[in-house]
Order: structure tokens, then sequence, then C-alpha cells
């Protein structure tokens, strides 16, 4: 397996800061705010708020292993072990009094306020629902509804749209200043350069051998999820970038010998990165494309050419990969397949996020049926380890892959 | 469930008018009436083959697995389609899976707002109704405002009749096979056939169940042999079907757009501590000497509400107990055994 990715130091010195930032808000007379992965984030960033996600700090609990401990403590109060493990481990780090098993940083940074855009599944809404009354923070919801066909119904973007200028309306009030309109437009400005940087970067895997896979991406991906709308982002891409081509020019894969490449669906299994990385690698697979971080490439806001700022955001926040129908993910999935040339999907199929994982029967069937290539499905739990049957995943993975060296044979 | 005494697709068809199925209580039945057409609830049957697991995973619960196995399976001849108002995630998906597969004619997703405290919101839902309006009269006939009404003051008068059933005295699986009746029946037929049903009177203790869609009807009947009385509930088949009229003095469209925002609010929706408070509410009104939560496996939304409408009950020293109904369906023994311990835990 080549070397891990110099530029992975970088991002832990880059991550690391946003973090002290976060922590140390208060004492910097700043506000930190709770927002969801596929929330509208640069409004917080326009208003100098810190924007903290508690579902990367979910995915710090699983890849740690931490999340069975910490989903204890919620279950203990009565949350059952099908609710989602991003959403136990966090109300069970907030309900544990134990500062030594709050999570790997000892904790998320407290809000001051709760974003909650649903374009991601019903379960953040019920989430941030609890940790606004466990913690007495204000909430605001965002609700896109799905776009199951497209195109976009006009009443669904004016609807939206009526959403964001409450988002406006409430943040005012939280931070007892006015939105700077023209500081929103910059920021939105600056969120599609990242985005277009972080497209580019995946991109860079359509090379055989890939530079990188699946799970650098998982990695890389922070600061486009958390950062998104400063300039630091492209920055940091640029650097990544240079190393990616570096090692394009000189022909060097992320899987020393490429023989199989694959596209992943869904969340990672956070707490088995590594070992599901060596299993790829050790029988020549590398993991290419996939489409969850793929989800943070697409979402342009076109707050210039809009009349009106809040319908750009409408417009691109709404349609997003969770927030639509299967036949458009598996679209997306046949895009993919084909832009980075693979030869199988490998889908997990995640107990603790639904809208993601089921439909995935049909995309596996019918990706079959239109391209004549193979797909396994394995079954497991992004955060909580618990839920992990090593033998039953293992003996589909290798069935899987002897069907890949019987179809290159 | 039998229809009187009829499987229920061999009912709908009987009904020989274009029928139209629906998975949720959020549909607006009255929108399906006035478009010359029959509205009918999926309800899974107890019997037949699972071919859902081919398209869900084991992790999906039961109503889901249940509705998809009642759409492959052979459908009434008069089905013209389904309405798939957006509630959870489950059903959103499920929703797709049935359009791609192709399962039944018009697909037609009506996705509700979430909050419903806001003026948008409501626009939103007018202008939602009105076009799922234009689609079923694409189906049947055009609807009229005299349609409209007619609809209206039908589907209160459905209302009104389940409403005006003793609950503190008849036996929980025949109540709740009338509001499942009414449901998939013909609506006039509903009213006749209920005007002067004799309702068998039980005297078991008082209390509320709070949970999803149950339609295994061997589950309420584990209450009455228990001795307990579901005497008012926060359940799909129950109030969450049958509370809030229609104004009929509004315009149409926008009095069924107010009753979708005033009716029982589901866990799926946007309502901070409304569940809590509606359900202790419910407790002080009836005299009920406890809660039963009564769930289908798998279903988040109300597992994210549980702790809290536990913990709001806990503090008033209302006793309750948690059920949750396994995938393979039915009541077991112990189940049977912890309702019955229930009982006995409460107060005479």
């Amino acid at each position: 397996m080549a070397e891990r990715l110099k530029t992975a130091k970088r991002l832990k010195q880059y991550m690391t800061e946003y973090y002290i930032d976060a922590k140390t808000a208060r004492s910097n007379n700043k506000k930190v705010g709770w927002i969801t992965s596929g929330g509208p984030v640069e409004f917080l960033i326009a208003m100098d708020i810190i924007p903290v996600y508690p579902e990367n700090h979910g995915a710090m609990v699983g890849a740690t292993h931490q999340g069975g401990m910490l989903c204890e403590f919620a279950e203990r109060r009565g949350f059952s072990r099908d609710v989602c493990s991003y959403a136990r481990s966090d109300i069970g780090g907030l309900l544990s009094d134990d500062p030594s098993k709050k999570g790997p940083i000892g904790g998320l940074p407290l809000p001051d306020m709760l974003v909650c855009c649903n374009n991601i599944c019903g379960t953040v809404m019920k989430w941030y629902e609890t940790v606004s009354r466990y913690l007495d923070v204000p909430l605001y919801i965002i609700d896109t509804p799905v776009i199951h066909q497209f195109p976009i119904p006009d009443e669904v973007v004016d609807y939206v749209a009526e959403q964001f200028k409450g988002y406006v309306k409430f943040l005012e009030e939280v931070m007892g200043t006015r939105l700077d309109m023209d500081r929103l437009m910059e920021v939105s400005i600056i969120a599609n350069e990242n985005v277009e940087i972080w497209n580019r970067v995946l991109r860079k895997c359509a090379k055989k051998p890939a530079p990188m896979t699946a799970f650098d991406a998982f990695t890389h991906m922070a600061p486009i999820v958390t950062l998104r709308g400063t300039k630091g982002v492209t920055e940091y891409y640029e650097a990544l970038i240079e190393e990616l081509d570096e090692r394009i020019e000189k022909g060097m894969g992320a899987v020393d010998n490429e023989r199989f490449r694959l596209l992943w669906d869904n969340i990672p299994v956070w707490h088995k990165m590594r070992a599901l990385s060596n299993y790829f690698a050790e029988r020549d697979a590398a993991l290419v494309a996939d489409t969850y971080t793929n989800a943070w490439a697409t979402t342009n806001i076109n707050a210039e050419e809009e009349d009106d700022i809040f319908r750009a955001y409408a417009k691109a926040y709404t349609p997003i990969y969770l927030n639509i129908g299967i036949d458009s993910m598996l679209d997306t999935v046949e895009r993919l397949a084909s832009i980075f040339n693979v030869d199988g999907l490998v889908l997990h199929s995640n107990r603790s996020c639904k809208p993601y994982s089921i439909g995935q029967y049909d995309i596996a069937r019918r990706y079959h049926e239109d391209t004549g290539k193979p797909s396994v499905i394995i079954e497991g739990d992004m955060t909580d380890e618990r839920t992990w049957s090593e033998a039953q995943v293992m003996t589909r993975l290798d069935a899987f892959m002897e069907m890949l060296e019987a179809n290159q044979a | 469930m039998e229809i009187r005494g009829m499987d229920m697709k061999k009912y709908i068809e009987g009904i020989g008018k274009p029928a139209i199925a629906y998975m949720c209580t959020y549909m607006p039945e009255e929108l399906v009436l006035a478009s010359s057409l029959h509205p009918v609830r999926i309800i899974p049957e107890e019997k037949g083959t699972d071919r859902s697991s081919a398209f869900l995973q084991a992790y999906v619960c039961p109503v889901g697995k249940g509705m998809l196995n009642w759409g492959m399976d052979s459908l009434p001849r008069n089905l013209k389609g389904v309405v798939v108002p957006h509630s959870c995630d489950t059903i959103q998906k499920l929703s797709d899976i049935w359009r791609i597969n192709h399962i039944s004619g018009l697909h037609y997703d009506l996705v509700l707002p979430v909050d419903f405290t806001k003026q948008y919101a409501k626009d939103y839902t007018m202008k939602i109704l009105e076009k799922l309006l234009e689609a079923l009269g694409d189906v049947g006939k055009a609807a009229t405002d005299e349609s409209l009404r007619q609809a209206i003051s039908l589907m209160n008068k459905v209302r009104q009749r389940i409403r005006s059933l003793n609950r503190k005295t008849m036996g929980a699986r025949q109540f709740f096979e009338i509001s499942i009746s009414a449901m998939v029946m013909d609506k006039e037929e509903f009213l006749d056939y209920t005007e002067d049903i004799p309702l068998l009177e039980t005297q078991g203790k008082p209390v509320i169940a709070v949970g999803n869609m149950m339609y295994d009807m061997d589950v309420f009947e584990m209450f009455d042999n228990v001795g307990l009385n579901i005497v008012d509930d926060d359940i799909c088949p129950g109030t969450r079907y049958f509370e809030e009229d229609v104004d009929e003095d509004l315009p149409p469209l926008e009095a069924i757009a107010t009753r979708i925002m005033k009716r029982p609010i589901c866990p799926t929706k946007h309502a901070h501590t409304y569940r809590e408070d509606y359900i202790l509410g419910k407790v002080r009104k009836s005299s009920a000497r406890g809660v039963v939560f009564l769930y289908q496996k798998f279903c988040e939304p109300h597992l994210f509400d549980y702790p809290h409408i536990k913990d709001a009950l806990d503090k008033e020293n209302i006793p309750s107990l948690f059920i949750e109904i396994e995938p393979s369906g039915g009541v077991s023994q112990q189940t049977y055994t912890r309702l019955e311990a229930f009982n006995e835990m409460l107060e005479n």
C-alpha cells in the first residue's frame, strides 16, 4: 500500500485549529452554532458564527471506537438501539457526566443555537429537537421537501426560500446583529469555489491508478463539510491536489497494484476504516469513488444568477443526494461509476441511515441490469461498533472479490 | 383483518368504483372522494409470502414491509393508484420503490411540511393539495366546489361516528376494527353499518395507547383479554385518523389544509414538547390509570419521542409500559405476560 498522503498532517493541524477555535469560542466572544451536515452553513460563516457538526463528531466517535460506550449513555436514558447511532452517541455524550467519557475531544463545544436542515433525513429533526430540549438552546428547522422526481416544483422553491428568510431572522435574533447581505454573497461565491475544488480533488481518482481512495476522501472531506464558505478550504485542497498530481505524474496509486476499481455507497463504517481499507488494498482493489463525499461536490449556489438569493439557496439545498428519488440516486451512482470506470459497487447497508440504505437493493439490481457489473451489500452501522458482524461481512466481501477475479479472468 | 367478513382486497373490488390507495393518516381522503374515487388505506395482511425482503432490509419496520407486500400481491382490479403522504424516512423510500417497480397506476407523493405553525407552510400545503386534486381528477372526475363540500361533510360524519363510540365500555378489538374499517370501507356504507352496531361491553381498567400504525387485531384483543380498556389513544388507527373535523364554513382546500395542521401531530413532524403535553392532557381528561406504548419495531420517530414522554409521565407518577411488536408480528407470550403484570400493578 502506498504511503499516507502527506497533506494529512496539514489536515490534522487545520482541523485541530478549527476545534480549538470552537472550544474557545466563549472566551473569544464568539458564538457556536450546531448544524446538520447538509445544512446551509454559509449563513453562519457570514455572521461570524463558528459552525460545529455533530455528525463530524459522530465520525470521530466511530473512528475511535467510542460509539458503543457513548450510545449506552443514551440507551440508559431510554433511547432505543434502533435510533441512529450518530444521534445516540451525540446525545449519550451530552448525558454522560464523566468528563473522560464524552468523546474523543472531550465532547463538542456547546451550542448557542441549532440549525437543522432535513435534506439528509428526518432523523436530524428529532435529534436536534432532543438536543434543544436538553441544552435549552434555540432551534431553527429548514424543511426541504423530498424531490422524488425532477424538476423541482415551484411551490417547493417558494416554500424553502421563505424558510431561508426565516433563517436569517432567527440568526439575527440570536446574534443581535444584522446579516450583511454582501458578505453572504461573498461567502456563497467562496462556498461554490470550495465545492468546485473538492470536486476536482475527487476527480483525480478517475486516473488509473487512483492517487487516493475513498478512505482518504472520507478523511479529507472534513474541510468541505465543516468549513465550507471559507478561503482556507480552497487553499487546503489546492495543496492536496498538488500532492495528488505528483502521484499521478509518477504513476503512483494509493493501492500498489490496482486491479479492481470500486465505488462505495453510503456513510463509511467509521470503526472499520483501517480494516476495510487494508482488506481491499490486499486484494488490489481501490475504492476510487463514493456517493458520500461526492454529495459535497455538487451543491452549487447560483446566488449571482438568481434575482433572489434565498431562491438560489432553496434550489441548491433541496435536491441533494439524500433528498431525491431512488432512481435519481441510481443515475448518480451510474454516472460516477462511468466517470471513475469502476468494476463494481460496495454498498454499505447502514442500520443507522434509512434514507441512504433503503433502496440499495434496487440500486444494486438495476446497476447490474444496466452494466452487467456486480455489487455487494454489507450490513453495518457507521458509528456503533457493537452491531458489526465480522464473519458475515467478510464472507460476503470474499464472495464478491472472487466474482471480480472471475470477471477479470 | 377482514371487512364485514370479507377479504379486504375483495371488499375493495366489490365497491366497483375506481380506488386510490394511501399509506398514512395525513392523507386528505376528502380529495379522493370529491374526485369520484374510493380512498383506501393500505392495511398490511397478516398472511402471505414475504416478497418485501428482496427490496427492503431486515431493519425496516413491519408496516413498511407489510405495505410493500400488499402492493406486490395481486391488487384489487379497480385500484387506480397510490398517494403517499410523506411522513417518515422509510415511507419516503418505500414510495420510490413502489414507483420505480411500477406497482400501481397513478403514483403521487404528497410531501407535506414538517412544521405546521408557519403561514408559508399552510400556503405550501394548499398548493400541493390543489395539485393532488388535479392529479386525482385525471383518474376519476374533476372535483367541483360542491363535490368537495359533500366529501368534507361525509368525512366529518365518519370521524364523528367513530368519536361517538363509548370507548370506556367497549373492547379495544372492536373499536379498532371499526376505526380501521372506516379507512377501507365505502364511507356511506360505513355510516350505515355503524349506525346501530351492537357494541361488546367490557369493564377493564382505563389506559391510553401511544404508538404508531397497529393493525394486528390480536394486539388489541390482548388488552380485552387482560382486562384493560383503551379509552383514548395517540396511534395511527386511532385518534390521528379521526380527531378534528374539517371546517365546513371555510373554502374547501383551505379547510382541509387547516385540518391537516390542527389534527394530532405525529412524531414525524416538528412539535417540540407538544406530544408529551398532548398525551398528559389525554391522561388527565380520561382519568386513565396508565399509558401503554405500543410500537411497531424499528420506528425511529416514535423511539426518539419515547424517553421524553416517559419522563413526563414519570414526573406525574403515571405508570407506563413499553411494548414493541416484533417484525414477525402477533403477540408473544412474553408480551402478554408483561401486559398482565402491568394490569395487576395498576390501581383499581
